[in-house]
């Protein structure tokens, strides 16, 4: 683990996450086509964000002997924030959710690699929380959303 | 004495020391005849039922002995671990709902409000359910999926079907872009290992998308606010002091953020105009309904970024040493200017 290298990521003259911050701008209450500086200065804070929540992670992880960093390194970083704890349960009890559906209805045949069968379990892991991503952003007709998503 | 009174060697029960507890109590309720052999037998029958794993709990208080909990931790069974998990979101869920305002703010105020009210209920309801649940025995604090939730669903998708229903066009649009944005995988996860010097495993970086999406909706959120506050006068003001509020009462609303807002509410729409036009620096209590006040400024995030550390919301932004001096009580490192002191 070494000190932040805080301005090692920063963007040289471009921006970390530009179309995803103007997206984000309209999503949250913005006008549709924000102004140039102010994605500038949220990409930087967001950039900022990133960079000091996983530096408290890798701490943490630090003080408990670990090298290697896990979720719950991330979770304590948080901890501070009830609105971003609460968030990162939500998500997680929905890939918990969404995995044991999928369990039911998947019965895992056919799948490359079976054999390996505890490889696959934590990719599958992450693939869900993918799908569970594109799923919850999907847009949403008058019917309202799909089983999965309960945002 | 030397041995426990009741004993013979040959029984040998696994836990000498806490089968003699529950017998001075037993005494006067066991009234049969060759009393001293009869509770031998009764003592090595609740032994001998129960899991015969050396650090299995055997010897309960006297009153709760006859039940066999088996091989169920305690710990399980109680409400604990379920409210704890349902607490931190009521509260998400109220601050959250303290500062909606506006048509726009509306849309996400609200979804996420649902979201969290649902799980919410779920979880208080699961609560009460967790005892004759067997299957979530492994979850510990993890455990916010119950079965009660599963009747919440319903009702919270229905009221989310109304609600996007009534959505007129740019509203949707909103609530579209609210659902599919989210962050670049890859550069997430090159800042992130750039910044522990490790590769961190695909989860995290999903995890850390998520609570950062969750960051900077609530950025912009403040930032919306201050651009409302700041509607009516002249020059941004500097940031005033922060107001002690009980950290624990999450009910009221912050009045940290209410600072420039007067009680009057009489004033009308015609008044906040004709004060307007006269120019005069005096702040006005804004309705909830929005004027286009254009888009948001950086100086609007600067100050919702002050704020928001001020408020020692925040664990995780601008506290850990990399940029010091806003004069917030940050950790160890903060403090001592960057230097760790342990190594």
């Amino acid at each position: 683990m070494t000190e932040p290298r805080a301005r090692a990521a920063r963007h040289k003259g471009q921006l970390n996450f530009e179309p995803e911050i103007r997206d984000m701008l309209f999503a949250f209450g913005d006008d549709k086509y924000p102004l140039d500086e102010t994605v500038r200065i949220l990409d930087e804070i967001t950039t900022d964000f990133v960079i000091e929540t996983s530096h408290i992670a890798s701490k943490a992880a630090e003080y408990s002997g670990r090298t290697k960093l896990k979720i719950d390194d991330f979770k304590f970083a948080i901890r501070g924030d009830e609105i971003l704890t609460g968030r990162v349960r939500e998500l997680l009890a929905i890939d918990k959710e969404l995995k044991e559906s999928r369990k039911q209805f998947d019965t895992g045949e056919g799948r490359v690699g079976l054999e390996r069968g505890g490889r696959r379990k934590k990719e599958d892991k992450v693939e869900e929380k993918e799908e569970a991503k594109a799923e919850n952003s999907k847009p949403t007709q008058d019917e309202g959303l799909g089983e999965e998503d309960d945002e | 004495m030397a041995s426990p009174p009741y004993r013979s060697p040959a029984t040998s029960p696994p836990y000498p020391s806490h089968m003699s507890l529950p017998n001075p109590k037993k005494r006067p309720s066991l009234t049969m005849p060759g009393g001293p052999n009869q509770k031998r037998q009764k003592r090595t029958s609740i032994a001998s039922s129960s899991s015969a794993h050396p650090l299995r709990q055997t010897s309960f208080p006297p009153e709760e002995s006859n039940h066999d909990n088996g091989p169920r931790s305690p710990s399980v069974d109680s409400d604990f671990t379920a409210v704890t998990g349902g607490k931190s979101v009521v509260t998400a869920g109220t601050a959250k709902r303290g500062r909606r305002k506006g048509r726009a703010k509306q849309v996400d105020g609200s979804v996420k409000s649902e979201g969290r009210e649902k799980t919410v209920d779920g979880a208080n309801r699961g609560a009460s359910e967790v005892p004759e649940d067997d299957e979530e025995d492994d979850e510990g604090g993890e455990g916010m999926v119950e079965n009660g939730e599963v009747g919440d669903k319903a009702a919270e998708k229905k009221k989310l079907a109304v609600l996007l229903g009534a959505f007129d066009e740019e509203q949707n649009d909103r609530y579209v872009s609210l659902r599919r944005a989210k962050f670049r995988k890859d550069t997430i996860r090159k800042i992130t290992n750039q910044t522990v010097s490790q590769s961190v495993p695909p989860n995290v970086v999903v995890t850390v998308s998520g609570y950062t999406k969750a960051f900077v909706g609530v950025l912009i959120e403040r930032a919306r606010e201050v651009q409302q506050q700041w509607a009516t006068l002249d020059t941004p003001p500097p940031t005033p002091q922060k107001v002690p509020v009980d950290p624990t009462d999450f009910h009221t609303g912050n009045p940290n953020n209410d600072i420039f807002s007067t009680e009057s509410s009489s004033s009308s729409a015609f008044q906040d105009l004709t004060r307007a036009a006269q120019g005069l620096a005096e702040p006005v209590n804004q309705p909830a309904e929005r004027t286009d006040l254009g888009p948001l400024l950086p100086d609007h995030f600067r100050e919702a970024l002050r704020r928001y550390k001020r408020d020692g919301e925040g664990g995780g932004v601008g506290l850990a040493g990399v940029s010091v001096g806003l004069g917030v009580p940050g950790t160890g490192a903060a403090r001592l200017g960057g230097r760790r002191l342990f190594r």
